[in-house]
């Protein structure tokens, strides 16, 4: 496993925790919860997510 | 960040998860692609309980814990993908061409796997926030339920490095 790579990840997780730390403490400032819309937002990141994985995949099996 | 899954129901949660290939038996997936797994679990399921340190709020009601339930979906993905591509450089050091067929073809399959158990988890977290404005208890034990599974994935594969 390489460790540049295992680093780039974590800190790519890092920042889509701090991303939603600040969606649940900006919602919770505002008094409310937190929107459909944001819900979407984050649904949609996964199906884009899940797009590049199967992409990769497809890609290797292809090759 | 404390895993929440120890309890006999979560285990048994674990080996009847739909589409685990009998994950309580045995190796099931390499270490490499185990240790990002639980660093991309550990970071987003601590979120259900918060990290002062990081300055993240502990996720309480339904739509944040829903959240915390996409986000780690997703960040199983990224992991899993960070994974096929360092075996796909990995393979291409390869010389002999039956080895590096091999490779990729388990490191497909590998990703494949994570991808599929992904879409499971997901599916479930869909379910759990179309259920909300028509039987909020299911809902919310249908959450509770997809995000102790994935915490037991956590364990599962702790278990394995």
């Amino acid at each position: 496993m390489n460790a540049a790579d295992a680093v780039a990840l974590l800190i790519a997780l890092l920042n889509q925790a701090n991303a939603l730390g600040n969606l649940i403490r900006n919602a919770r400032a505002e008094g409310r919860d937190i929107t459909d819309e944001e819900l979407d937002g984050l649904a949609a990141g996964d199906d884009a997510a899940r797009a590049r994985l199967q992409a990769e995949i497809d890609k290797i099996r292809g090759s | 960040m404390r895993s929440l899954s120890r309890t006999p129901e979560c285990r048994n949660s674990l080996r009847t998860w739909p589409g685990s290939p009998a994950m309580a038996q045995g190796p099931w997936v390499d270490k490499g692609l185990a240790m990002l797994l639980i660093l991309a679990l550990s970071v987003t399921l601590g979120m259900l309980q918060g990290c002062a340190t990081l300055g993240v709020p502990a996720a309480k009601t339904f739509e944040e814990r829903l959240a915390v339930g996409y986000a780690t979906v997703t960040s199983v993905r990224e992991a899993a993908l960070t994974f096929l591509r360092d075996k796909a450089d990995d393979a291409q050091n390869e010389e002999d061409p039956a080895k590096r067929d091999a490779l990729l073809k388990q490191a497909s399959d590998d990703a494949q796997n994570i991808q599929d158990q992904a879409d499971e988890a997901r599916r479930a977290l869909d379910i759990s926030r179309s259920l909300k404005g028509v039987d909020f208890k299911a809902a919310d034990a249908r959450l509770a339920s997809t995000l102790q599974v994935l915490s037991a994935l956590q364990t599962y594969l702790e278990g394995r490095r």
